[in-house]
Formats: structure tokens, sequence, C-alpha cells
């Protein structure tokens, strides 16, 4: 009997370890002007670049954040990591982005805390709308008795 | 036109940015562009990494769209250089070749 390997490829060429094809193809094609395109091994190209940027960015700040003496990778360490490789004007474009993030975060949470913050549960409030519907409708059978 | 074009130039992103020209990416409010699994599996595939905060992944998503964009950019300007309309590898290769801190592509 023989021993029946399961196929896998050489290690880097999994798919899940890249980017979507789609949406980087849809990337490119809307930064280059309308009359230049890019063929299709280029943008393969391109992704592979990506994944090794990635792990790039990744390693220093992983250095940077042992030096710094913490356990988990902040975006703190992101950012000097990109100033330390080079690549200071990304941290512009980066961290601009990182407060409109944050700004949608803050409103997600305000309207979820609009409900919490009356500090009554869903039954009080329930509770509370059937009794104004009893108290409007009390005042308008009075006004019809008149 | 194409709605899955749409969602990545949707009409409220209409501030007013100075530094984009027109053939400039648009980011729907504070989200990425990639997708956040796929990001966070590239990097787990490095055994050395310790835990990376989810706004470090994020920031890091963003810093590879940056990237594609002058990646991109600076090879299409080669590409025309050269009096082609299609960018190819060796575009990427030589903006690759000149720009330092792309160097570790090499």
């Amino acid at each position: 009997m023989s021993d029946r390997e399961a196929h896998s490829g050489p290690p880097g060429t999994d798919e899940d370890l890249s980017l979507p094809k789609a949406t980087v193809a849809k990337m490119i094609t809307e930064l280059l002007p309308n009359d230049v395109t890019c063929a299709k091994e280029t943008r393969d190209l391109i992704i592979e670049c990506c994944v090794e940027f990635i792990h790039l960015i990744s390693s220093e700040a992983n250095e940077i954040c042992e030096q710094d003496s913490k356990k988990t990778i902040a975006p703190e360490h992101i950012i000097s990591a990109l100033r330390r490789l080079g690549f200071e004007s990304f941290t512009e474009e980066v961290e601009e982005v990182l407060k409109d993030h944050k700004q949608a975060q803050k409103d997600r949470e305000k309207k979820g805390s609009k409900l919490e913050q009356s500090g009554l549960t869903e039954e009080e409030l329930l509770a509370k709308q059937q009794e104004l519907f009893a108290q409007s409708r009390a005042k308008f059978e009075s006004g019809q008795q008149q | 036109s194409d709605p899955a074009v749409a969602s990545i130039v949707p009409d409220a992103q209409k501030k007013a940015r100075p530094r984009q020209q027109q053939t400039a990416l648009t980011r729907e409010g504070g989200k990425s562009l990639l997708p956040f699994s796929r990001v966070q599996k590239i990097m787990k595939a490095d055994k050395e990494l310790p835990t990376v905060a989810k706004e470090a992944t994020f920031l890091i998503s963003l810093a590879t769209e940056e990237f594609i964009k002058r990646i991109t950019e600076a090879s299409q300007r080669v590409a025309i250089r050269d009096k082609r309309v299609t960018v190819q590898q060796k575009d990427i290769a030589s903006v690759v070749r000149k720009a330092d801190e792309f160097l570790f592509l090499e």
C-alpha cells in the first residue's frame, strides 16, 4: 500500500496569501488614464510586490514593537516602520484615512448609545410607549364625549 | 454606470482634497479597499509576528493601497516615456531598480 500524499503547492502560491485580483485590477484601472492599460501579468506582479511590501512593513514594525517592549504591534509601530523604510510620504495619506475611520467608528457608537443613554431597557421603553398611547387615547375619548 | 466601480468611487466622497487629481483613487469614508482578512492572513504567514492590533492591520492595508498607487503611477510614466499604452512587467522592474525604497523588491 502506498501512502497518498495530499497535494499541496509550494509555499507562497497559496491563493489566500495574496490580494484579490479583481479588486487590485480595479484599483489599477482607476489609477491609470483612460488610454493606458495594464497587462495581466503586470497586475499579478504588482500583487506579488504588495505581499512583499506587507511582509516588509510587518517585520520592521515587529522590530520597533520589540524595541518598544510591547507585545502587540500597534498602529504607531506601523507608522514608524513606514518612516524608517523611506515611506514617509505614505504616512500623511494613511493617517488621514485613519482619522476618517475613527470618526466613522465614533458615529456608529453614537447611534448605538442613543438608545442606551435613555437608561431604559427595551421592555421599559415599550411600556413607556404603551403608556403614551393610553394617555393620548384617553385624551381623545374625553374630547369626543364633549 | 457599473455599480461595482461605483462602490470604489462613491458620490459621497466629493470632499475637496487638494492633493488628489482626477485619476487618484477615492476611498469610502475610513474604509480600506483591500479585504482586512486577506491582509491579516498574509501577515500571519510570518510566524515571528506577535499579536497585531486591528488598527495596525488596517494601517498596513491603507499603506498597501498607497503602495499600489505609487508603483502603478510610476510604472505608467515609464511606459508612456517608452511610447506604449500598456504597462508591462519591465516597467515595474525599472521603477523598482530606480527607487531606493523599492529595493526590497529586488
